[in-house]
């Protein structure tokens, strides 16, 4: 999996004009948009610039950058099931005793030089020496121990929950540089609850006591200098990281920029260095010269759920699933809305270490696009003329109801009409996680901290709402076992039978993943996309020019 | 004067209550739930930790006594906290209603000022070229919504001059120059609808009073065109400007937080879309009641102003 700027990844050749002619389905909505048609009516450009010899460039201490984020991180407590734009400040701030290679979500050590596993409940782990938070204090066992048995149960704000918490019995200071943690029962989630660095960063001991939305200390590459709500984070650089060298740059600001045009125009203006933008608003910075746009897959998976419980549907009969399943033509979803830009899709995505089940098994068998296999199923379920249902999903981003709308023509053609309903994500959420008020939803899932994690919807120990009424004892069978194994091998070959029986009886569907894109300008090195999201990146890039 | 004065005051206060429960009741109504939106799109959430955190909220409590806690707060100055961040409301508005404000202001002074400038232009020069000019460009200034004109002035401005407003917020006190530049093109964006409102207005009304005998008389006295129409014909067409004057004031409060969205500004109005979005009840009602306070006091002023322009209208009260 490549998700770095290089030669391949480039854009060559001339943009083409724009077709007001022959307007596509996608081409309408960025016109709508506005901020995508007028770059072709001021005349096409040559090539945007090629950073063929970006990794052969050596960085420079120094500088700042400005990237452009999409939403507000609310609060920059590191606890409470941050959102996603609050985790997005807070990895800048804190790390934890593992962490994730971003590329391959290799474990490997961070806080914690070493740890062993003497029993499948205990862990070991052994500090870093020489290690300091933001304000001088160093980091002591006493530490870690405070931040894992706060981190179950936060104090506000944010949630006093933490959904992705391993079964944490006692976390024990054996030295001051030494922790020894034991489990309730066995869990291999651990060491990835620890990498993901959602809920896991290690804080300082009795931080809590202080005002933790003013107040940040940690020992990761930047200090937090100042956060104005619906504004800004800046950051400056940790002049003492344990990382010798890193990161380059003196100062990293996150300017909250919401609206996608506004992001644009930024980053056209220079006003910002960086910024995530959809794949149709790549197309038109392609021919920007002053940007480079760098694209990577990442973990997120478009999925379906179907309520399974309830009064009597045509969702409970696993023919009617399947039928849906082979009725949508994924590649057409890919090429519609990603561009091109994206892969099929397991429940477990792909990408995610070697545990997702293959491109080739997933084209072939298990989503192969078979109309008439589809319109057979439905016959020999009681449905020769289709039925109608509801669909439901999030209104923003613009891909979910676009997705969903493809997949409602797909599903037209075997004479299922569904009814795409985009709903406000406070509302949809209110359907999905509370009052179960759904018939069929569409949404996305992001990365997890271990590969169980992309099973707790199908889980029955969870009792989730709406796969109730599904039940399988093998599948039951695998996921005990899976919790319980901790050989690498023996629990590859339990998720892979697991994700063989979702995608064979799909009490939840997955569809596609995606790339992501992110123009940064060209004065901007080393940057990435990063497979686990956010950008990590960041914390090791540089800029051509450090006295801008 | 001040019997005028004092009915107006005691309905705008009827009003503002009135308004109180209004918010109240739709916000509990919209689709969607504080809860859930807190919760986030994770795993479906336990019902015992959705108990939980209605009860820590508050939100089990009757609607009656829900009320009536937030109204008390209001009158005492304890505005609650916001469910997101557990930040004091009362400090976000202070943050961001200086932002609000003067995107509002100066909205409104541009508006005016440009608006009865170019209302009076066309009057004057009535079936001129000036005149249908103006009269097209107004048209364009109602039709067109200002987030669709706010997008194509950062289009234009990043494409042709590789320039967009400052992104970060600069106070006015410490960059005033650089507030300038950031806030001219959100202005310029807000005022337009109402630059053309009041210059079709202000043109129907010139047109009106130009005709009327009296400016007949000042002119065969030997009162100049010019002195004429500042003078005499301005002072009583705007009577009925003064009043559309305040209800812009309404419909661009309304198109502010899109306008503070688009151009990154953290104010008032951004801060209400993002507590919409995650149905942050005690935010969203606060803001509101604010920002609807706020119209209702611009137009009361009005109101007030109307009686001291117009001798009929105090006679009359």
């Amino acid at each position: 999996m490549r998700n770095e700027a290089g030669p391949s990844d480039s854009v060559t050749g001339e943009v083409a004009p724009p077709e007001w002619g022959r307007i596509d389905r996608r081409r309408f909505l960025s016109l709508s948009a506005g901020a995508v048609a007028l770059p072709g009516l001021l005349g096409s450009r040559a090539a945007g610039s090629v950073d063929a010899l970006a990794h052969l460039a050596k960085p420079k201490r120094g500088g700042s950058v400005t990237w452009g984020t999409t939403a507000d991180p609310v609060h920059l407590s590191p606890y409470g099931e941050p959102l996603g734009a609050t985790v997005e400040s807070l990895q800048m701030i804190y790390e934890s005793l593992v962490a994730w290679d971003p590329r391959t979500l290799k474990i490997g050590p961070s806080l914690a030089t070493k740890w062993e596993i003497p029993d499948n409940t205990t862990y070991v782990f052994h500090l870093r020496p020489g290690v300091k938070f933001h304000s001088g204090k160093p980091l002591t066992a006493d530490d870690v121990k405070y931040s894992l048995e706060t981190q179950k149960s936060p104090p506000p704000p944010g949630l006093p929950t933490n959904s992705a918490y391993p079964h944490i019995a006692s976390v024990e200071v054996v030295d001051p540089m030494t922790v020894k943690v034991t489990q309730t029962q066995p869990d291999p989630t651990l060491l990835g609850y620890l990498a993901w660095r959602n809920s896991s960063f290690i804080i300082p001991q009795n931080m809590y006591a202080s005002d933790t939305q003013t107040h940040a200390d940690g020992t990761g590459p930047f200090k937090l200098l100042e956060y104005v709500p619906n504004d800004h984070v800046t950051f400056t650089r940790n002049t003492h990281y344990w990382k010798s060298g890193l990161p380059y740059l003196d100062k990293l600001t996150f300017k909250i920029l919401p609206d996608e045009p506004t992001r644009l125009t930024a980053i056209r203006a220079g006003a910002i260095d960086g910024t995530t933008v959809s794949t149709d608003s790549a197309k038109t910075l392609e021919s920007v010269r002053s940007l480079n746009v760098l694209k990577g897959p990442v973990a997120n998976c478009i999925v379906m759920y179907f309520k399974l419980n309830g009064p009597p549907k045509p969702w409970h009969d696993p023919r009617v699933r399947q039928a849906v399943n082979f009725a949508i033509d994924r590649q057409a979803i890919i090429d519609n809305v990603f561009g091109g830009q994206g892969h099929f899709s397991s429940i477990v995505p792909d990408g995610y270490g070697d545990w997702s089940i293959p491109q080739h098994t997933l084209r072939t068998k298990y989503e192969k696009h078979d109309k008439a296999h589809a319109k057979a199923l439905l016959k020999q379920a009681g449905y020769p003329d289709g039925f109608d249902f509801t669909l439901i999903v999030i209104a923003t981003p613009v891909m979910y109801p676009q997705i969903a709308q493809v997949v409602a023509a797909h599903l037209g053609e075997v004479g299922i009409k569904a009814k795409v309903q985009p709903l406000q994500s406070a509302t949809f959420e209110e359907h999905t996680q509370v009052s179960g008020d759904i018939d069929c939803a569409l949404t996305g899932k992001g990365i997890r901290d271990d590969v169980s994690g992309f099973f707790v919807d199908v889980n029955r120990s969870k009792q989730p709402w709406f796969v109730g009424g599904w039940s399988n004892d093998k599948f039951n069978n695998l996921m005990d076992t899976g919790l319980e194994e901790t050989s690498a091998a023996k629990r590859k070959a339990v998720y892979t039978s697991a994700q063989e029986i979702v995608l064979t009886e799909l009490p939840i569907m997955p569809l596609v993943g995606y790339n992501e894109f992110q123009p940064v300008v060209n004065r901007l090195k080393g940057m990435y996309v990063a497979y686990p999201g956010y950008e990590p990146g960041l914390t090791q890039a540089w800029v051509t020019t450090p006295g801008s | 004067m001040i019997r005028f004065a004092t009915q107006r005051i005691a309905s705008v206060v009827a009003t503002l209550f009135g308004m109180a429960v209004a918010i109240f009741l739709l916000v509990r109504l919209l689709p969607g739930n504080a809860v859930a939106a807190m919760l986030g799109p994770g795993e479906p959430a336990d019902p015992a930790e959705v108990a939980r955190l209605t009860h820590a909220l508050g939100l089990d409590k009757p609607w009656p006594v829900q009320f009536g806690e937030w109204i008390g707060g209001l009158l005492t100055g304890h505005l609650g906290k916001s469910y997101l961040n557990d930040q004091s409301i009362g400090l976000i508005v202070v943050r961001g209603l200086p932002i609000t404000l003067e995107i509002a202001i100066g909205a409104t002074v541009v508006g005016t000022v440009f608006g009865v400038t170019l209302g009076v232009v066309a009057a004057v020069w009535q079936n001129g070229f000036w005149d249908g000019v103006i009269r097209i460009a107004g048209m364009a200034g109602l039709a067109l919504p200002s987030f669709w004109i706010a997008t194509l002035m950062l289009l234009l401005t990043s494409t042709a001059f590789h320039w967009v407003p400052p992104v970060s917020y600069v106070s006015p006190f410490k960059d005033p120059l650089g507030n300038l530049a950031q806030f001219a093109l959100p202005v310029l964006a807000v005022s337009l609808h109402s630059i053309a409102s009041l210059m079709r207005l202000t043109r129907t009304s010139m047109l009106e009073v130009l005709h009327d005998d009296y400016l007949r008389t000042a002119r065969s006295k030997g009162c100049s065109k010019r002195r004429s129409v500042v003078r005499h014909a301005l002072r009583n067409a705007l009577l009925p400007v003064i009043t559309v004057i305040g209800y812009n004031v309404g419909h661009l409060l309304g198109g502010v937080p899109l306008i503070e969205t688009i151009f990154g500004l953290p104010g008032v109005g951004y801060t209400l879309i993002q507590a919409i979005n995650s149905r942050d009840y005690g935010v969203i009602q606060t803001m509101t009641v604010l920002l609807a306070a706020v119209f209702i006091a611009v137009n009361l002023l009005i109101d007030l102003m109307y009686g001291v322009l117009d001798p009929r209208v105090r006679e009359a009260a």
